[in-house]
């Protein structure tokens, strides 16, 4: 029983990836070479696309309420930062990832609350917080640390924990809880209702602006999981370079996933199958020896395929009632 | 005497541009159904939004059970008890019926904190129930007609126990039957002791269900009297406040001319079917239905901004399918639309672009425009209309509204167009500018222009059509002519019951 | 946004900047050549960012945005880079590129326009795209045949570069002020609802749009390769975002319907003012600070962004009549 909460759309694009996640799991299988062991594919996997994913939940909630969050890159730089650093005091390894989580949730909160205060356009915050968090992370190297040369090194092994060993469990158990909370919370519903329709929530008594910022509280916390995998699973972390582009990847991720970039539609499980079905395509093209320089390439036109064709079908539709 | 439940004094309220309430004295009693008339820019929708806690009074104060209160936000009227149903539907469409029904209560939960969704459909389908709605509370909201929107719209405002329901134009989109289940839901309410404000064109719903008429003009509280005072003329003549003919003018009689437009079997799925009629210069054909009849959506496939599925339709004698608008208006054919916030204004914009737009392209050389000429085109379109701005440069926004509604038809009768398709062209318009507008379509029609007047305003289309065709469901239910125009007439046509003169 | 602000805050810096890069002058004259070669350095290192930010401003102008210029530049400069070097570069390599753009460009407008893909989205993916054809066509190389290229350095040059750009400023900063075109596209930007009612052919003027950003593109790479002699496959990363800040500072507003060149103008030039001059205060910046002055600059790009934007806001503050 889903009480009608899965719209038709959301629906067959759910369908779409899982078919289509299925079929390259399958193609992967048949394409491998001699020696490589499926189980192993299926292994790193979860290390690999956790970041993605988990990233992806928290701007899942955020596009649902109609914002968006350009910073999310240079938070998880800041976040990286501020381990890096504790890590070079020889803090223990807990403090340290409790350091990096608070550093990005606390970070994406901040957001929300420009933009709740300042009213103005969230890509316009974000936009500024994507030059500014990363300015910040490479001055608090400086400041922290004497000689700074550009990066900071993490030697010892476990302070890599969560990123290699438990990378799968972190984001298996992640999941399950945010589908549960999606499943049970009002509030994923009350974002809904924001990106639909502002004025309907004001109306109704709701109030706009703490919904949105909600939406960044909660993905802030998604994201804070995200940055400690994302940082741990990397010997150097350099403050001018990490995750450059990784907001749009996920944004990517996001949208396939079915949902709406104006807010309204859009759910967790789409965004998880929208990050694998972008990773295991990339597997497949690998092991089917595809030049590397291509996979990029056709990475993008079958993201554009997906949404080109979904966007060309429900067009004139759209237009009638943008008319009416 | 029963106990007084609201009283305003002296409230006041402006907009950027326009007053929108002058000082304002009204008090409601309990079990008491207030009618709320006046004609459109009256101000009522500012009262109701005051009342609602959309805005908030410049000036006065609003008392509430004996005490001064001040909303703040929606959400402080809706627990000091009053439930309003907005004129424009505001709602989450990807939502379901269920959730939208509830959105602004807390919603059911499990012991354990989660939100209990069977519970949440069975409270909604309640709801519904106790409104005699049969709609499956599961449903997508953006997928339900219309009127079945509206129904939800009403069930949720009188289902929040409020103590004073208000409700503005509410059986706009509704069918008969659909309203009589309101009324005696309402009556119900009343015998309760519930206040009701009720706002409506429809008068005969204001003779039907209130205790007491009050009337608005130009922001003035400017009568009040029991309903069984009330007669429909006395009421228009408070409403209207100047004597018919000066706001309704006729100044020429028609005589048959060529026919500039002609439709045979026109016919889109869904919108509208087999339509055909001729449209003749030098007339002004009135084209009235209820909301939804699928008049606009006739105009704009003749505007071109979509195709027609079958069906002939030809201009000045050619054959004609336009493809997109731009063709319509170099054939000399303009379209007045009916929201015109939504669908002809950018608000922020200037009003020299927002009136240049629609004829700068006749005063382009290379895509240049030639300053001199527009600006000296504006300057008289601004003075041949009676735009009354400030400065050219001012937002168009800041206008009031029958100075933006006069704007946009400078816009396009600046164009000199043959025909001309007007969508509503005095709602949200104050009785002068009002008077003004019907009096440039008079003489419009009489320089030899053939004008389709599409109108749900009932004196304004009997009173200005030559000839009125009455739309039911997408179909002409009528085309009435001369005695033959009257209200009833058009009232019985328009709701499908009317088989007369075809 | 406020007309004296831009200006103010690019006088402001270019003062502290100066000051802080050691440079002192003995006379007037001094003065005069050293600004006059500063300027021409600041106009050439600009100029692909400077046109591509023209055309990001009418793109923004529309409601749209564009995430994909970087991409875009950087795939026709790939493309233009595989073609031997010599006087036949000139009706080969270069009428290619400009068709190239041009259809790049297109491909944006058609996606956005015919198949009402949402701008950002559309963009996002022809971004990752083109960068993907760019692999495709240069592998790991990194090419140089550009300064081989008779009289090609030219459009490095301020004679070359400073030209181009000034004239593609004159042109649709005067030009298209005056043009019915332009009122189109503010209109469509503003509502695009409205402007489909008042018969502005709204898909036809969106392909052009992104067109116009692909052949404006195409400048941006001319004068990029002239002044870098070489491109990989990477070059240009994250120009999208670069040009995007200094829109939204030039005070373009990102929901479309206004907008303006002349801001978009200043607001390369604070960037680039900004870039340039913690560079020159290095040694400044060692002496007095615990920091490398060049980590500020994303700080202070951040923070002008917000406090640009937020002033401009205010401003324009206003509630429509109800």
């Amino acid at each position: 029983m889903t009480h009608g909460r899965l719209s038709p759309f959301l629906r067959q694009r759910l369908l779409v990836l899982l078919a289509g996640n299925l079929v390259l799991l399958i193609a992967i299988a048949f394409t491998m070479k001699q020696g490589g062991s499926f189980t192993d594919v299926l292994t790193r996997c979860g290390p690999n696309v956790a970041p993605v994913i988990l990233a992806g939940l928290g701007m899942t909630g955020i596009i649902c309420t109609g914002a968006i969050d350009l910073s999310i890159a240079s938070i998880i730089v800041v976040a990286g930062t501020v381990f890096g650093v504790l890590v070079d005091r020889q803090w223990p390894p807990l403090p340290c990832f409790a350091a990096c989580v608070a550093t990005a949730w606390s970070l994406s909160a901040c957001n929300g609350l420009l933009i709740r205060n300042l009213k103005m356009p969230a890509i316009i915050i974000t936009l500024a917080g994507l030059a500014l968090y990363r300015g910040l992370a490479l001055i608090l190297a400086d400041l922290a640390i004497p000689n700074f040369g550009g990066s900071l090194n993490i030697q010892h092994e476990s302070y890599h924990a969560p990123g290699k060993q438990f990378a799968s469990a972190i984001l298996l158990a992640t999941l399950v809880g945010a589908f549960v909370w999606e499943w049970f919370a009002s509030t994923p519903r009350r974002w809904l209702a924001l990106g639909s329709s502002e004025e309907a929530c004001r109306l109704a008594g709701l109030d706009p602006r703490s919904i949105r910022q909600s939406a960044f509280v909660v993905g802030g916390l998604f994201l804070g999981i995200a940055a400690l995998i994302y940082v741990t699973q990397i010997q150097f972390i350099e403050p001018a370079r990490l995750a450059l582009g990784f907001e749009l990847q996920v944004i990517g991720a996001v949208i396939l996933g079915g949902t709406n970039i104006f807010g309204g539609e859009g759910s967790y499980a789409g965004t998880a199958l929208g990050a694998l079905f972008l990773y295991f395509t990339a597997q497949w093209m690998t092991y089917a020896g595809i030049s590397p320089y291509f996979q990029e390439a056709i990475t993008g036109a079958l993201i554009i395929g997906v949404i080109g064709m979904d966007c060309a079908l429900h067009r004139n539709r759209k237009r009638l009632e943008e008319l009416a | 005497m029963a106990q007084s439940l609201l009283q305003l004094r002296a409230v006041e309220k402006s907009f950027v541009g326009t007053r929108a309430l002058k000082p304002l004295n009204l008090s409601l009693v309990q079990g008491e159904v207030l009618g709320l008339i006046g004609e459109n820019g009256a101000g009522k929708s500012t009262l109701i939004k005051l009342l609602s806690g959309v805005h908030s009074p410049d000036a006065g104060t609003i008392e509430w059970q004996g005490r001064s209160v001040h909303f703040s936000s929606p959400h402080d009227a809706i627990n000091a008890g009053i439930a309003t149903i907005h004129q424009e539907l505001a709602y989450c469409g990807h939502l379901t019926v269920a959730e939208n029904l509830l959105l602004g209560e807390p919603w059911p939960r499990h012991r354990w904190g989660g939100v209990d969704w069977t519970l949440l459909h069975a409270r909604a389908a309640t709801q519904l129930a106790r409104c005699h709605l049969e709609i499956p509370t599961t449903r997508t909201f953006s997928d339900l007609t219309a009127a079945q929107k509206q129904e939800v719209a009403i069930a949720r405002a009188l289902n929040r126990d409020a103590r004073l329901l208000i409700l503005d134009e509410p059986t706009a989109s509704l069918s008969a039957p659909e309203v009589e289940r309101l009324f005696a839901h309402l009556n119900r309410l009343r015998t309760q002791g519930v206040a009701i404000l009720y706002v409506s064109h429809r008068l005969d719903e204001i003779l039907n269900l209130t205790n007491r008429v009050a009337v608005l003009r130009d922001g003035k509280l400017v009568a009040s009297y029991p309903t069984h005072e009330a007669t429909v003329s006395r009421m228009v003549k408070d409403m209207v406040g100047r004597p018919l003919e000066q706001v309704y003018p006729r100044s020429r009689s028609y005589r048959k001319a060529a026919p500039l437009l002609e439709l045979e079997g026109a016919t889109r799925e869904g919108m509208f079917e087999n339509i055909s009629f001729q449209l003749h210069a030098g007339e002004i054909l009135g084209l009235a239905g209820l909301v939804g009849a699928g008049r606009s959506e006739l105009a704009r496939a003749i505007y071109g901004l979509y195709p027609c599925d079958t069906g002939t339709m030809r201009l000045k004698g050619n054959p004609w399918s336009p493809r997109s608008p731009d063709e319509s208006l170099d054939a000399g054919m303009v379209y007045l639309p009916e929201e015109r916030k939504r669908q002809s204004l950018v608000l922020d914009h200037s009003v020299r672009d927002a009136i240049s737009i629609g004829f700068s392209d006749l005063f382009t050389r290379w895509g240049m425009i030639r300053a001199q000429e527009e600006q000296s085109a504006i300057t008289n379109a601004m003075r041949t209309y009676d735009v009354r701005a400030k400065t050219v440069t001012q937002p168009i926004g800041t206008l009031s509204g029958g100075n933006q509604q006069k704007a946009i038809l400078a816009r396009w009768l600046e164009r000199k167009p043959d025909i001309i398709l007007l969508d509503e062209p005095t709602r949200g318009v104050d009785v002068g500018a009002k008077a003004e507008i019907h009096q440039l379509i008079d003489k419009l029609a009489g320089s030899g222009r053939a004008v389709l007047l599409i109108s749900s305003d009932l004196p304004e289309v009997l009173s200005m059509s030559d000839r009125i065709l009455v739309m039911h469901h997408g179909s002409i239910a009528a085309e009435l002519h001369g005695d033959a125009m009257t209200q009833e007439n058009v009232m019985l046509a328009a709701s499908g019951l009317h088989h007369a003169n075809r | 946004m406020r007309r004296w602000l831009l200006p103010l805050i690019l006088l402001a810096e270019i003062a502290l900047f100066t000051i802080l890069s050691g440079q002192t002058f003995i006379s007037a004259s001094d003065a005069g050549a050293y600004f006059q070669s500063y300027f021409a350095d600041l106009l050439c290192q600009s100029a692909p960012v400077l046109l591509l930010a023209f055309g990001m401003t009418i793109v923004l102008m529309t409601a749209g945005i564009d995430l994909s210029v970087g991409s875009l530049v950087a795939l026709v400069a790939c493309v233009m880079s595989s073609f031997p070097a010599g006087t036949e570069f000139w009706w080969t390599a270069v009428p290619l590129g400009l068709a190239l753009a041009l259809l790049l460009g297109a491909t944006n407008g058609a996606l956005i326009a015919w198949l009402d893909v949402p701008p950002i989205i559309a963009t996002l993916s022809t971004m990752i795209l083109y960068r993907g054809l760019c692999f495709v066509v240069m592998g790991d190389l990194e090419k140089s045949p550009f300064l081989s290229v008779p009289a090609y350095e030219w459009l490095g040059q301020i004679s070359g570069a400073a030209l181009l750009v000034l004239l593609t400023f004159i042109i649709l900063a005067f030009w298209l002020n005056r043009s019915r075109w332009l009122r189109e596209i503010l209109m469509l930007g503003g509502n695009p609802i409205a402007a489909r009612y008042a018969g502005i052919p709204v898909s036809r003027r969106i392909l052009q749009v992104y067109s116009l950003v692909g052949l404006l593109g195409f400048l941006a790479a001319l004068t990029f390769t002239a002044r870098n002699s070489s491109v990989s496959a990477s070059s240009l990363t994250g120009l999208e975002l670069q040009v995007i800040v200094a829109v939204v500072l030039g005070g373009t507003r990102v929901q479309g319907g206004a907008g303006s060149l002349l801001g978009t103008f200043y607001g390369v030039l604070i960037i680039a003012v900004m870039d340039e001059g913690l560079r020159g205060a290095a040694k400044w910046g060692t002496e007095h600070l615990p920091f490398k002055i060049s980590h500020l600059e994303y700080v202070l790009l951040g923070l002008l962004l917000v406090v640009g934007v937020w002033l401009n806001s205010r401003e324009k503050t206003r509630r429509p009549a109800a």
